[in-house]
Order: structure tokens, then C-alpha cells, then sequence
């Protein structure tokens, strides 16, 4: 339909034209609408859930005459460490994803470019790290953490996932794809590893550098059994952990627990507002020299 | 040209978004009850987080700026030492204390923070570990501080997991650390599990030391659940067991009694036929009978009948090896479930848990069911919540219904207090002391009146906070007859075995699988079921002998 309607376009009056287009563009808006609304679902649906009271039997809408949102302010009051929590799974996610960038990268650049005895072993170590089960390394791990003291600390949530060997394959395999000519060139200008690295790696790989992010900090965000393993301190847990103590037993009420889920989000929520522009262009510049 | 062509990615990504949504809505419905709010959270934070973390690395600056103002407001951020951290709890419990022991009902949660009241100078600490959250965990806290100040010798550091369900799991993992919680609220199907961790003091031994007089004062069916092998291992805490919740003003309006206690599974069925109501086109209005299918409840149906879910004798007098639960009390009660459902009397919810629970409770304070079958701790939140939804039900509870010739008779659930070996003589003794004293009758009739389980102590009931409580909960009383009517058997102590958790599932998936028609008799599902059990079961006692 839309291939007939270009082919008869220029018969057609400028004005019929100019109603075409215009009945295009409300049909463009209106689908547009129709996918941010699905999109923003479940956040619509928990704030109508929030607002609703203490209820056992919440509508799908709420009665606007009689909206509750001190809802807010409870959850607040009744967890006084709600704030902290975020705070918590800020630092911890972003400390993690700023290692794993850090240590891929450089393992990744020494797997690609140095020559060195053993460098196959070295890698297929770190891809067989891959092939252990995390639930596996759970005690060992916990058992260094605690005997380390590091229970209840930044340092116990973030050091075990300082390094990912799927985060050194992903940026391994980039960089393979990046020419060795350029390497070449760059040392016959008389640039030396690092800054080849700093100036000329890292600026043409950011599209994998931000899926690695990407993926880093949304498996830290997400993390539930290794926080609630060794935090035992409120203070210390993460939003994930933290949320589940306005879950109701026997009955669920869920006006606290998604006034709660809501203010988690918001966050991430407006960070993601005010750098999308950033991030799109981040990526797409990426992909268009890669 | 290329404002179609732009239309048409359009379209294809409205139809991928919609595609993504149908996906996460189906997790978020396929997850227990426990992770409701995770996984709602995780699917949420997956659609945005994804952008917001690039966002992240792409204006690294702005981010960490961001974190680090909020972060001063905070405190410690930086320092991250654990004593830091303690010190501020402490001070912050300062200030609220002790005062905040006031009673706040369940049905109308006052959501403020419980404080814990600080540790005594020179007094023993011990750790507890408790799985309830919202307003019930909100009633430990103060129970704990009721204890702390109380006495100061020792003190109790309450510390909340997220479920009954992570407190277990973080107890296993830490036995391989060694920092156990002195004292931790187990649920009821922990049993074996905590048993064969062997690091657990039964509290028979310090009951047998102090030569203390307190089993005959237990509820005789609490105490027999936690009792395996003629040892009280564990002190009851909090205890439930199931109804059958009724709306006597539907009741009323067909002709029913809505004062009768005792319904056979026949009874039901006729009365499920006055009360169903449909529209036009046949699609139910009000459900005669609407369920969620709940392992539990088919536990209590056999316990009902008489019949052993794990043989031998339930495990309770040597371990359980195999499970029996494929047996004729079993199909009387998925026959039961699937002939509701078959003569359109009324609904399935599908499996207990999340959304489904929260269905069949929306339906019956609403009116749009007048029978159904959950724990009688939901009581205060199915009276107030009908209040709230117009008053139109009036919630009345009668014995969990039973095919004619059948005994009856509940087997307990809930949770209780387990003592571990970890820490010094003093320790154990402390936790001992605090263990005793939660099963104070005036303890429990403070914990029962607050929350709506059964007190564990028969002496509770002379305790005038609890009269004050039946008088306005008369429904409760019925609960409570139900619970004194059960004939000790081991059929009624319920099943102890260490996979009860899988089983549950097997035996969830064999009535879901039923009720579709999946199987052709109710035999055949429960043997699918029971042969799957049996697997994990022989797995788990292989490791453990």
C-alpha cells in the first residue's frame, strides 16, 4: 500500500498532498503513543497500585477522586533507609562496571597485541571461567569475604565481580576486528602501548565498551543472593534486597510495596531521561567508524 | 520514499515492544509469590536500566556527581566500615526507643519504622534471623524489643531476611562459614532440613535441664508438628492452619446456614450450585467455589482423611523415604477441585502464589466469591479489606471441608524458633532465655492479638489481651475448634522430609496439569508427581546420611 501511494504521489494536488501527510503523521503520533503507553505499563500500573490504599482488592485504575499518595512518605517512614539503599546500589553498580571496563580492557589489549609464552593458556583460563556455575563459587567466595571481614561493606559487595572473563572474550573479540596495520602505524609515528591504548583502542571500541557497561551494571543492579548472603547490617543492603521488607506475608497489600518499587526505579529512571541523547550518540558514532 | 519506509520500522518496533511486554508480563506471572516485587522490579529496571546505564558510561562525569551528592547526605559512604554503620543504627534507635511498642493491628498497618532499641552496655548479644516483612515483621521487631528491655543481661539483635525461603537458604550457605544466627524463624517445611544440618540445639534438651513444665501448656497440635522422633526440636512461634472462608450474606440470600461449621465435600458442591451466579453469555459472576491451587491445602485434605503424604508414618518416627501423597485421599480432592470446576460452579485460579493469591482475595472481599480456602492468619485482612470494598461480604470461617466419613482434622503450619551451637555457652543460654520467653502466654496472647496466628500456648487464652481479641474476631473461635477437634495421628502431625519445597511444586504442577486435562484420572497426575518427588527425595537422603 505505502509503495502504490508513493508512485501516485506527484498527480495527486499539492493539497490532497498535504492531507496525506498530515493524517500520516497523527497515524505516526498515535502509534507512537500506543508504544510508550504499552512501554510504560508497568510503571503506570504500579503507580495505580500505589495509589490505591491499603487494599487486598486494587482495580486496575485507581478512583481519581480519592487518590492516596502520602503512600510516598510511608514508605519512607517506615523504611528510614530506603534512601540509602539506592545509594547503595549506585555505588556498588557503578564501581562495578567501572572494573570490569577497566581490567576487560586491559586484558583484552594484551590478549590482542603483545606476544607473549602462554597467551593462548591465558585465555582459555579466562573462557573456562565462564563455564562454572555461579552458585558454585558462592561459598568459596563467601568464605573469603568473610574471613576478610568484609561482611556488611562496599568492598564485600563490589570486589568479587571486579573481573568477568565474558567481559575480556567481548572486548577481545573486538578488538580483533580493530586493523593491526593501524597498531603498526601508530608505533612507526612513535605512540607508544599505553597511549595507543588510552587515544586510539578506546575511542574506536566504545560500542563494545558500552554493551560490556551495559550488561555490567544491570547484572550488579539485579543482583539478589550474593547481597543478601553477606549483608546482614540494614544499612549496608542493596534496593533489590531491601524492597522485600515491604512485601506483606499471609496477605499482600500492594499499595507500600509499589510506592516502594516506584521510588527504586526513579533513579535509574532520570538518568535515563537526561542522558539519552548521550547514549545514543555514544553508540551510533561508534558503530559508524567500527 | 522514506517516511514510509520510517512508518514501517515504526510498526515493527511497536510490534517487538509488544512482543517484549507479553514476555516480561509472563515471567512476572510464572514467579512465586516470594519474588513478586523482584521480579516487577527487575523487569521494570531491565526496560530502563539498559539505557540508563550507558547513559551512565557515556556521561560518566555527570553520574558519579550525581551519586556523590546523595552519597554525603547519607554519611559513611566512603568510610564503609561495619562499625561505622553499627554506630549509626544505634544512635538512630536512640531516638525512637522503647516507646514504640504500641500495638498496631495488622488489618490497618501503621507504616513507622519499628527502631530497635541499643544493646545494653555489658550485656550478651545474640543475633536472630526472622523471615516475615511488612506489617508482621514490623510486630517481631517489637516483640524482640519488648524482650530487650525487659531484662538487660541479654540482648537480641533482630535481623530481618526477606522470606521464610531466603532465611533458610542464607542458613545453609553460612553453615560452611560458620556464622550462624544464634537463634532463626524456620518455616514449618524446614523441619528436616534444619534437623540435618547438626548444628541445631533441640530446645527438648534445655526444656529436660530445667526440668520446666511447659509441653503440656503447648497447643497439643503445635507441639506435635514440631516434635520428630519424641524430640521438640524447635519452640512453635508463630502457627496457622487452614479455613474455609465463607460470605454469610451470600450464604443468607440463598438459603445456606451460616452458622454451620462442618461441610462435606457433596455439601459444598450443592451449596456451590445456589450460590454460583452468571451472566447472560455463561461466564461466572459470582464463584460458588473459586480456589488457587495450593499444595497446602492438599496436604490438609489428607490430613483431614487420614492419610500419611510421606510414608513411613509421615517421618516422624524414622525418615521419611518415599512419598505417598498419590493415594485415595488425595484424588478425592482433585476430583473435588476439577468437578467445581467441570460443572461451572466455579474457578480456578491457578497456582498459589503472586498474582493468582491476590486474585482469589480481591474476588472474595469483593463479593464476586462466596467460598474459599486459604490460612486463617489472612482473617483480619479479608475482614478489613471487605470494609474497605464496600461491606457488601460478611467473612464467616468454618473447618476446611471433607468427604463424607471423613474424620477431619489440620495439621499446623507457620514457623519456629531453632537454636544453633554457634557462639559461647552464654550465648546459647541467652538464646535459650530469649526462646523461653517468646512462649510466654502473655507473650503469645500480645503476638496472636497482633497478627492473627494461633497462640502456641493453651494458657494464652486466659490472658485478657486475647479474650479482648476473640470478642472482636469471633470467627477465630472456629479456627480454634477445628484445631482442638484434630485426633493426634501421624497423619495430622503433618510430613517432615527434607525436599518439601520441590515436592510442592510437583504437586502444584500435577493439579494444574489435572484441571487442564492433561491427565486423564487424578491418579495419574499424582503418580507423575509422586515418581518425580520420589527422585529428589532419595537424592537429598543419599546426602545426608
Amino acid at each position: 500500500m505505502s509503495r502504490e501511494l508513493s508512485r501516485t504521489a506527484p498527480e495527486i494536488s499539492p493539497g490532497l498532498y498535504r492531507t496525506i501527510q498530515i493524517v500520516k503523521s497523527i497515524a505516526v503520533y498515535f502509534l507512537l503513543i500506543l508504544a510508550a503507553l504499552i512501554v510504560l505499563f508497568p510503571l503506570l500500573f504500579s503507580l495505580s497500585l500505589a495509589v490505591q490504599g491499603p487494599t487486598i482488592a486494587p482495580n486496575l485504575l485507581p478512583d481519581f477522586s480519592n487518590l492516596d499518595f502520602s503512600v510516598f512518605g510511608q514508605a519512607f517512614a517506615r523504611e528510614k533507609n530506603l534512601g540509602r539503599w539506592i545509594v547503595n546500589s549506585f555505588v556498588v553498580s557503578i564501581a562495578v562496571t567501572l572494573g570490569q571496563l577497566v581490567t576487560s580492557a586491559l586484558a583484552a589489549y594484551a590478549l590482542v597485541t603483545l606476544k607473549f609464552p602462554g597467551k593462548s593458556l591465558f585465555l582459555f583460563l579466562f573462557l573456562g571461567t565462564l563455564m562454572i556455575p555461579w552458585e558454585s563459587t558462592i561459598v568459596p567466595n563467601y568464605l573469603s569475604v568473610t574471613s576478610w571481614g568484609w561482611k556488611d561493606s562496599y568492598q564485600g559487595l563490589i570486589a568479587p565481580f571486579l573481573a568477568s572473563g565474558f567481559g575480556i572474550f567481548l572486548l577481545r573479540q573486538y578488538f580483533m576486528t580493530i586493523p593491526r596495520d593501524l597498531y603498526e602505524a601508530a608505533t612507526i609515528d612513535g605512540c607508544g602501548r599505553t597511549r595507543y591504548l588510552w587515544s586510539i583502542l578506546i575511542p574506536l571500541s566504545r560500542p563494545a565498551l558500552g554493551t560490556l557497561a551495559v550488561y555490567a551494571f544491570l547484572n550488579t543492579w539485579n543482583q539478589y543472593y550474593w547481597p543478601l548472603l553477606i549483608i546482614d547490617d540494614p544499612v549496608w543492603r542493596t534496593t533489590q534486597v531491601g524492597i522485600t521488607a515491604f512485601r506483606s506475608s499471609e496477605i499482600q497489600v500492594y499499595n507500600l510495596q509499589m510506592a516502594a518499587t516506584i521510588i527504586v526505579l526513579l533513579p535509574t529512571l532520570i538518568l535515563l531521561i537526561l542522558g539519552q541523547r548521550q547514549l545514543v550518540r555514544g553508540l551510533t558514532e561508534g558503530a559508524l567508524k567500527g | 520514499m522514506k517516511r514510509t519506509r520510517n512508518l514501517g520500522q515504526l510498526l515493527a518496533l511497536g510490534l517487538v515492544t509488544l512482543l517484549l511486554t507479553g514476555l516480561l508480563a509472563a515471567c512476572g506471572d510464572s514467579t512465586a509469590t516470594t519474588t513478586t516485587v523482584a521480579s516487577t522490579t527487575a523487569a521494570v529496571v531491565g526496560t530502563t536500566a539498559a539505557g540508563a546505564t550507558t547513559a551512565a558510561s557515556a556521561a560518566a562525569a555527570k553520574t558519579t556527581t550525581a551519586a556523590g551528592t546523595t552519597a554525603t547526605g547519607a554519611t559513611t559512604v566512603a568510610a564503609g566500615t561495619t562499625t561505622a554503620a553499627s554506630a549509626t543504627t544505634v544512635a538512630a534507635g536512640a531516638t525512637t526507643a522503647a516507646s514504640a511498642t504500641t500495638t498496631a493491628a495488622v488489618a490497618a498497618p501503621t507504616p513507622t519504622a519499628v527502631a530497635p532499641i541499643p544493646q545494653p552496655a555489658g550485656s550478651v548479644k545474640i543475633t536472630f534471623w526472622y523471615g516475615l516483612t511488612g506489617a508482621l515483621g514490623n510486630v517481631v521487631q517489637q516483640t524482640v524489643n519488648k524482650y530487650n528491655s525487659s531484662q538487660s543481661k541479654y540482648y537480641v539483635e533482630a535481623i530481618q531476611q526477606p522470606s521464610y525461603d531466603d532465611t533458610i537458604n542464607k542458613l545453609n550457605t553460612s553453615l560452611a562459614g560458620a556464622t550462624l544466627p544464634n537463634v532463626a524463624q524456620i518455616y514449618d517445611i524446614g523441619t528436616q532440613r534444619m534437623i540435618d544440618t547438626k548444628k541445631i540445639l533441640p530446645v527438648q534438651d534445655f526444656i529436660d535441664k530445667e526440668q520446666l513444665n511447659i509441653i503440656s501448656d503447648l497447643e497439643p497440635a503445635v507441639a506435635s508438628y514440631y516434635t520428630v522422633g519424641g524430640k521438640l526440636y524447635s519452640m512453635p512461634f508463630n502457627s496457622s492452619a487452614p479455613v474455609m472462608y465463607f460470605d454469610k450474606n451470600a450464604f443468607k440470600e440463598v438459603g445456606l446456614d451460616p452458622e454451620k461449621k462442618i461441610w462435606t465435600y457433596d455439601e459444598v458442591l450443592e451449596a456451590a450450585k445456589k450460590l454460583v451466579k452468571k451472566d447472560a453469555s455463561g461466564k461466572i459472576i459470582r464463584g460458588g467455589v473459586d480456589f488457587t491451587l495450593y499444595s497446602w491445602i492438599f496436604e490438609q485434605e489428607l490430613a483431614t482423611q487420614g492419610a500419611v503424604f510421606a510414608a513411613p508414618d509421615n517421618g516422624r518416627n524414622a525418615r521419611a523415604t518415599n512419598l505417598a501423597f498419590n493415594n485415595d485421599a488425595g484424588t478425592n480432592w482433585l476430583n473435588f477441585l476439577k468437578k467445581i470446576q467441570d460443572d461451572g460452579l466455579g474457578r480456578s485460579w491457578g497456582r498459589d502464589g503472586g498474582a493468582n493469591s491476590s486474585t482469589r482475595d480481591a474476588k472474595f472481599v469483593t463479593g464476586e466469591t462466596a467460598i474459599t480456602f486459604n490460612s486463617i492468619a489472612g482473617l483480619r485482612g479479608y475482614i478489613s479489606s471487605a470494609a474497605q470494598a464496600g461491606g457488601k461480604v460478611d467473612v464467616g470461617v468454618a473447618y476446611i471441608p471433607r468427604p463424607t466419613g471423613a474424620k477431619g482434622g489440620v495439621i499446623i503450619g507457620g514457623a519456629s524458633f531453632w537454636i544453633t551451637n554457634t557462639g559461647t555457652p552464654e550465648q546459647q543460654a541467652a538464646s535459650w532465655d530469649f526462646v523461653k520467653w517468646t512462649a510466654l502466654p502473655e507473650i503469645q496472647a500480645y503476638w496472636s492479638s497482633n497478627t492473627g496466628y494461633y497462640p502456641i500456648r493453651k494458657g494464652a487464652y486466659d490472658v485478657q489481651e486475647m479474650k479482648d481479641t476473640l470478642a472482636k474476631y469471633p470467627q477465630f473461635n472456629v479456627a480454634i475448634e477445628q484445631l482442638r477437634a484434630t485426633e493426634p495421628s501421624s497423619a495430622t502431625q503433618g510430613a517432615v522430609f527434607g525436599t518439601f519445597v520441590s515436592t510442592r511444586q510437583a504437586i502444584e504442577g500435577a493439579m494444574e496439569q489435572f484441571l487442564a486435562g492433561k491427565f486423564p484420572t487424578a491418579k495419574a497426575a499424582l503418580d507423575d508427581a509422586a515418581s518425580k518427588s520420589n527422585d529428589t527425595l532419595s537424592e537429598y537422603n543419599s546426602t545426608v546420611k
